[in-house]
């Protein structure tokens, strides 16, 4: 764990209950953390010191959390990881749209919000420097070769299915909003989502055991999908 | 509301009415006051004078037209009585004086016959045209009273918001004033109901349902009934009943005040339907709320129990015993937490559902003991300071509300405080009132949120780290508080020039209450 004592987290929350659980675990598990309890907190805490993974909760006492993300975006590429009670849907998609990589609802278990947070590190590594392939439980991209393999063997996957996972592989084990999924097959965000879930059925019938209840393309309701990146790899 | 006309104008128009009505054929009534009759005699003398006076110089012929110009003037002033009447009188000075055989009433001739037939066709076309002249001239007095006391009523209309405002506004108009009870039938898609008070007298609903399927006004003797009609249809029926009801009010007048109250009641209908729907907006803004609120203030203690306890599983081996400790008493605590905010929330809904709490005998004393020993452990450095009375002080309440009352603003007072602030809580007797104090130095209110705190999920604004409230907890001492008839306020500051001071003020039971 001697490079994750280089890692740092900057928490945002106000409630001291969550603070004072996140920050002993959090630091168990290697990470420097920092905490900033409101918006104005966040912003100086990230300007001063940096961070290499942000856990932003949505109400805060001063400003909204969106504004937070905005505020964040303007100077920082830092990734953020919403952690909110507001579930609906429109929050969840604004939050991303201005800017968050990933969401975590509240109540949360501790090994869900750690891996959003490897997830969240190993896509910020991924964006450096991008990776000759990707590999996601029994899932192997070959991005030089354009070649899919599923437990070895080869898929055959149509430009568009390809573009698709790709870019669900770039971001493997985040959210990626059907608007980002869309303008990367499409390339139109508006575009229905109904082409989206009839080429995610497609993608799923080929990589799916069973794709009525899909492991690796996971379905974010009303928000879109998440390409599970913590399963073994002989899972098939 | 002063009257746009007054009373006196009110008994010219049921007096121009009365004259009015009376006769059918107007033109010749024959009514003689005694106002009528005194200048008419004083004509009369004054033109029998002069006729009999210059009879001897001028002729009979030119003296008894001396006659005629006194009674056409007696018909033109005082109408057809007053005329005859004259006429009469004239005749008689005429043959007393200057027919003979002179100084008696005997006729000889027939000739002496035609001034008589004169002076008498000549009153009864001036007294004719004088009397509608007069008529005409009452006629547009009394329009233009029925107009002004229209306008009154309109504006007075115009200012009625609720159907019963409506009523009430016509009951105070000229045909009620005038003795004439009012009854407006409404029909709702199915029957004629009378609106507002007492029921109609037998036989008048018949008369409603008659003219409702007409659509055309009735007039009798002692009853006028028009149709209302408003902007969306026919509306009801409007029938004015009491003796001689056409004599104060006609089917023109009576229409005119329908219309005028048909939009009133359409209006005031509309405007009820705009008062549900607004009431059903704020329901649904409650629930909002309510919901919103449920689904932040249950997950935020899940949140800190979730993680706590799946740390604890996941990583229990990695933690040192602090921690460990840490973390288990964040699940208690936040336990705790939902607990008092699911009972916060409980007592919310039956407050909001209008349930009553149930009063019983309680002190007060014992009862803030309890409170105060359920915050105790949060008090951390915050130095508490109780005044409280040796005698118990009664109150008749719900105690458990009065409890959770106490404790959520023990518990304001701790949240909203730094460590090392002093909490003062004082129960003591104030007049009938028992009065219960919690001051403390904390942030304090802004003055102008001094009456919004009590308002539901109202929180105060703060920038520092610490457990937010459900906004409840002050809504529900309010509640609670004045459903007993009590009394609750905020001030500021509370202690040490700062902070707020939360004060409520309970009944006290009375003594023989007491020793029961």
């Amino acid at each position: 764990m001697t490079a994750a004592d280089r890692i740092s987290i900057l928490v945002v929350d106000d409630e001291p209950s969550l603070v004072a659980v996140l920050k002993p675990v959090l630091e168990a598990e290697g990470y420097h953390v920092r905490v900033a309890i409101d918006g104005a907190g966040a912003l100086g805490a990230v300007a001063l010191f940096g961070a290499d993974v942000v856990l932003l909760d949505l109400g805060l006492p001063d400003i909204d959390g969106k504004q937070v993300i905005a505020g964040l975006r303007q100077t920082s590429d830092v990734p953020i990881i919403v952690v909110s009670a507001r579930h609906q849907e429109s929050e969840k998609i604004a939050a991303l749209d201005e800017g968050a990589d990933d969401f975590v609802n509240k109540p949360f278990e501790i090994g869900e919000l750690m891996a959003r947070v490897r997830a969240a590190l190993r896509r910020r590594q991924n964006v450096t420097r991008r990776p000759a392939a990707f590999h996601a439980g029994p899932l192997s991209i070959d991005v030089a070769k354009r070649r899919v393999t599923l437990a070895g063997e080869a898929v055959k996957l149509s430009p568009k299915e390809y573009a698709l996972l790709t870019t669900l592989a770039e971001s493997a084990g985040q959210v990626v909003t059907h608007k980002r999924l869309l303008a990367a097959g499409w390339g139109d965000g508006a575009a229905d989502t109904q082409y989206l879930r009839v080429y995610m059925g497609l993608l799923r019938q080929k990589l799916e055991e069973d794709p009525a209840e899909p492991r690796l393309i996971i379905t974010e309701a009303g928000v879109g999908y998440r390409l599970a990146d913590d399963l073994p790899p002989g899972f098939a | 509301m002063a009257p746009f006309c007054g009373e006196r104008r009110y008994k010219d128009l049921v007096n121009s009415y009365r004259d009015l009505g009376r006769s059918t054929i107007r033109d010749l009534r024959l009514r003689l006051s005694w106002r009528e009759l005194l200048p008419s005699v004083v004509i009369v003398a004054i033109s029998s004078s002069l006729a009999v006076w210059s009879e001897p110089y001028v002729g009979l012929v030119s003296a008894a037209l001396l006659f005629v110009l006194g009674v056409m003037l007696v018909g033109a002033l005082h109408g057809l009585a007053a005329a005859l009447l004259a006429a009469f009188v004239a005749f008689m000075i005429y043959n007393f004086f200057l027919t003979e055989p002179f100084l008696t009433f005997r006729l000889t001739t027939t000739t002496d016959a035609a001034p008589f037939v004169a002076f008498n066709v000549v009153a009864l076309i001036a007294g004719v045209l004088a009397g509608r002249l007069q008529d005409r001239a009452k006629a547009a007095q009394r329009a233009n009273l029925q107009l002004a006391s229209l306008l009154e009523t309109s504006q007075q209309l115009q200012a009625a918001v609720r159907e019963q405002d409506v009523l009430t506004t016509l009951d105070a108009s000229a045909p009620a004033r005038l003795g004439l009870a009012l009854y407006v039938f409404q029909h709702d898609g199915r029957t004629l109901a009378v609106l507002g008070r007492q029921a109609a007298p037998p036989g008048v609903a018949a008369v409603a349902e008659q003219v409702w399927t007409s659509g055309a006004p009735t007039q009798l003797d002692h009853l006028v009934a028009v149709p209302l009609q408003a902007a969306q249809g026919p509306f009801g029926v409007l029938i004015a009943i009491g003796d001689h009801a056409t004599d104060v009010v006609d089917a023109g007048f009576l229409s005119a005040l329908a219309g005028m109250l048909a939009l009133a009641l359409e209006r005031a209908a509309l405007s009820s339907r705009i008062a549900e729907a607004s009431a059903l907006a704020r329901s649904e803004e409650l629930k909002t709320a309510l919901l919103s609120s449920v689904s932040h203030d249950f997950r935020t203690p899940l949140a800190a129990i979730s993680a706590s306890a799946s740390s604890l599983r996941d990583y229990g081996a990695k933690l040192d015993a602090d921690a460990r400790e840490q973390l288990l008493r964040s699940i208690v605590d936040e336990c705790e937490r939902l607990n008092r905010y699911t009972a916060n929330l409980l007592e919310m809904s039956k407050l909001q559902a209008g349930l009553s709490p149930t009063g019983s005998l309680f002190d007060v004393v014992e009862l803030t003991g309890a409170a105060l020993k359920q915050v105790r452990g949060k008090l951390g450095g915050r130095q508490l300071e109780r005044h409280l009375p040796a005698e118990p002080l009664l109150v008749r309440a719900d105690a458990a509300l009065f409890e959770l009352a106490l404790a959520n603003i023990l518990a304001n007072a701790i949240a909203y405080s730094d460590d090392g602030a002093r909490i003062r809580v004082r129960v003591a007797r104030d007049g009938d009132d028992a009065a219960i104090d919690i001051c403390d130095a904390g942030f304090g209110i802004p003055p102008g949120d001094l009456y919004r705190v009590f308002e539901r999920f109202q929180r105060v604004a703060r920038y520092e780290a610490a457990p937010k409230g459900s906004g409840l907890g002050l809504a529900i001492a309010k509640g609670f508080v004045e459903a007993f008839d009590g009394r609750i306020w905020a001030e500021t500051p509370g202690l040490d020039g700062r902070g707020t001071r939360i004060a409520i003020r309970l009944p006290a039971a009375a003594p023989q209450e007491e020793l029961a």
